[in-house]
């Protein structure tokens, strides 16, 4: 992991080829300069025709961007892949046990391998939720898990996403793009479909049904409304799955079952694949403030005559605190070695491990225990004598905010420039499901990449943009 | 023992317009080891029983909808519990709450300036007689009083105004106990008083958790702890978790509130 050596997956040591590449390169030699300028227009074009935008927050307007697309794929093969879908289900399954432990009995806190710490005054614990036993007992029925790369051999895990991840509309548009702008390089490359993932996505769903569902189960999508950031996914996702798109208030408790207003009157709701934050769920529950929950849903919750997905409370097992547990967690429940590393991660809040921070903030990248979407962190190499000032003294008031990790270096993919080929920083964001049944794997995922020379940052919400990924077929 | 007859009538009426929504009843006790519920029934008028769950504290809770236009919310409970004399020990029991959960403290608990300069040199420790002497200072410190207080009331402001009703001295009795790390909770419930045929609220006490006995009741507002005259209804870290009623207002106050509980021994 020495931070200035990077890995490119299309020419690793920088003289020849990667073999997954090959058809790529010779693909991009073929192809006019112009040419690729032109369909890459067709494509953002396409994009912005589709509708897909995202609400940039902090800015002025509540603006709403298009995500940068690239077309040069980002390829994986098939090899590559299955380890990494072993070490996902690993993981997704150590942590749905986690999640059960943590608001059942806490053995892993009466093991001595967590720390109590790490639960008191959390506010990502869910009190309510001591006690319940979600359909299935599946917490995480949608997984989203960032992974690095840094050399051929070497995946890290960089966040766990159980709360309510987001992207895999992206993922599926650029598919779908790619597949319209340039349909022959799909019949000379075996890359693996991914477009069944919304009906997969029902069917997982379908079978994490709460015990009082008839023949005919009714899934809907619970979306926060418009002004969210991600309502584009949650109107493609409804739409695409065949399910209903529906606000808090359409939906009402009625003789004591979720149901949903449709024309023909109230129509009983099984499932809610819920996009909104546990804390607007149900104001009756939760923050009272809420307009945009539910109030009862999770009485109904409570008594078992509706699933969730994701479970309230997950959000314990994914900030950024707790990740740096992840590798004791993943033992503790699979009774095995972790597949897929960590990347080294120093807690703040632990006085030792602060001071090591402090000293060598210039090096590292420090993260707000419980942010999301690359809002308040700050990465030492690049950050301002100002940022860093700054970082310092909320580091010093407020340690168990934060943790840090050093800053990896990512691996790199070719995006096409108006200058031609240039290799930039890339992440990968697969997305996991889990039923009672079977964990099923996306093959790929979401590839986020930097869209400037250099830049680490590969959020949406900070400029990064995206490519379509391909698994190769064995 | 003593086999207890409880009637529970709350109205409320709503002058300012009719008011609908879901509210959340906690009234309805459960059999542990010093109370077996014999019967109990829920009776409503203007409001309709959506489901009945228990929560994480193990509570019996109603969702009942108060049905649109509703001017007049009546609320009964009727019902007999054969209670036993345990000297408020009530003793170990099934729960998923973890221990530790208890010595957090809430908005309604966190003590500040006064409650911390009172619980300071307090023996407090994991022992019967620290609780009563607990008791008898925050009884001493503080006049009983209605009016002064409401629910929203913390144990701090009780504390500094000096009076209050039995939610705030059990409310101050737990910041107290969970300044010294120590589980503390709420209980909400019914006490039968020789003297008084209706009362007009309902009871609160406090638990403690002491190592070798489990959980123990101490009534700081009568300072005793609870004998065959107490029925747990319902706990909770604090008042809010225990209320016997939790809603969505709506916007709409309820203008009038009357209870009238009745409670005798068979």
């Amino acid at each position: 992991m020495e931070a200035d050596l990077v890995f490119d997956e299309m020419w690793a040591d920088g003289t020849s080829i990667r073999r997954p590449y090959k058809n790529i390169k010779t693909w991009l030699d073929a192809e006019e300069r112009n040419s690729l300028k032109a369909k890459r227009q067709d494509a953002n074009d396409l994009f912005r025709l589709t509708g897909i935008t995202f609400n940039v927050y902090g800015s002025e307007e509540g603006e709403e961007r298009l995500i940068p697309f690239d077309i040069v794929p980002r390829v994986i093969t098939a090899n590559e892949w299955n380890k990494i879908c072993k070490g996902l289900e690993q993981r997704v399954r150590a942590i749905n046990a986690f999640l059960y432990d943590i608001y059942h009995d806490q053995e892993i806190v009466k093991a001595g391998v967590l720390p109590l710490e790490m639960l008191r005054n959390n506010p990502a614990f869910l009190l309510q939720m001591i006690g319940v036993n979600p359909p299935g007992q599946i917490y995480t029925h949608i997984s989203g898990v960032d992974l690095i790369r840094t050399d051929e051999n070497e995946f890290y895990v960089l966040e766990d996403n159980v709360r309510t991840p987001s992207g895999v509309s992206y993922m599926l548009e650029n598919r779908e793009t790619m597949l319209q702008m340039f349909p022959e390089l799909f019949t000379k490359n075996r890359v693996q479909p991914i477009q069944n993932y919304p009906q997969e996505l029902l069917y997982s769903l379908k079978k994490t049904l709460p015990d009082t569902a008839e023949d005919k189960p009714n899934v809907c999508l619970l979306t926060p409304g418009p002004y969210n950031s991600a309502y584009f996914e949650h109107a493609f996702l409804a739409d695409q799955m065949g399910i209903e798109l529906v606000q808090g208030n359409d939906l009402k408790v009625v003789d004591g079952f979720l149901a949903m207003r449709t024309t023909q009157g109230h129509q009983k709701v099984d499932v809610v694949y819920k996009r909104l934050d546990d804390e607007f769920l149900d104001p009756l529950n939760f923050n009272e403030k809420s307009s945009l929950g539910v109030p009862g849903l999770f009485d109904v919750y409570r008594k078992g005559r509706v699933t969730i997905a994701n479970a309230p409370g997950t959000g314990i097992a994914d900030d950024k605190a707790m990740y740096s547990f992840m590798p004791e967690i993943v033992e503790f429940y699979s009774g095995e070695f972790p597949l897929l590393q960590n990347v080294p991660t120093w807690r703040c809040a632990i006085k030792d491990q602060l001071n090591y921070v402090l000293d060598n903030i210039h090096e590292l990248v420090i993260k707000q225990v419980h942010g999301s979407g690359g809002y308040g962190m700050m990465i030492g190499p690049t950050a301002t004598k100002k940022d860093i000032a700054n970082f310092k003294r909320k580091l010093i008031a407020t340690p168990q905010d934060y943790i840090a990790q050093p800053t990896l270096s990512l691996s790199t993919v070719p995006i096409f420039t108006n200058k031609g080929f240039a290799p930039r920083h890339v992440d990968l964001r697969p997305f996991v499901q889990m039923s009672p049944e079977k964990i099923n794997i996306v093959p790929g995922g979401l590839t986020r990449v930097a869209m400037s020379k250099g830049s680490l940052v590969v959020n949406s919400s900070q400029g990064g943009g995206t490519k379509d990924t391909w698994v190769l077929e064995n | 023992m003593k086999n207890l007859n409880v009637t529970h009538k709350t109205k409320y009426s709503f002058e300012a317009g009719p008011l609908s929504g879901l509210q959340q009843i906690k009234k309805t006790p459960y059999s542990d080891a010093c109370q077996t519920v014999l019967n109990w029934s829920l009776l409503l008028t203007g409001a309709k029983e959506e489901l009945t769950f228990t929560d994480s504290f193990n509570n019996n809770v109603s969702l009942i909808r108060v049905e649109p236009g509703t001017k007049d919310l009546v609320i009964e409970c009727e019902g007999h519990v054969e209670v036993m004399d345990k000297s408020g020990v009530l003793g170990y029991e099934a729960s998923k709450i973890p221990l530790w959960l208890w010595t957090e403290h809430t908005n309604l608990t966190k003590p500040g300036s006064g409650i911390r300069k009172f619980a300071k040199g307090l023996p407090l420790k994991d022992d019967i007689g620290g609780f009563h002497k607990l008791m008898e200072l925050i009884g001493g410190s503080l006049d009983f009083q209605k009016n002064i207080t409401n629910v929203k009331t913390t144990a701090e402001e009780a504390f500094k105004k000096g009076s209050g009703v039995c939610q705030d001295f059990t409310n101050i009795f737990i910041a107290c106990c969970r300044l010294h790390g120590l589980p503390a909770r709420y209980v909400s419930g019914f006490l039968l008083l020789e003297n008084k045929q209706i009362q007009e609220a309902m009871h609160a006490w406090a638990e403690v958790f002491i190592e070798g006995l489990g959980w123990v009741g101490f009534d700081t507002a009568n300072k005793i702890s609870p004998d065959d005259r107490y029925i747990r209804v319902a706990i909770g870290r604090d008042y809010s978790d225990a209320a016997p009623i939790k809603g969505v207002t709506l916007g709409v106050q309820h203008e009038c509130l009357s209870v009238s509980i009745m409670i005798s021994e068979q």
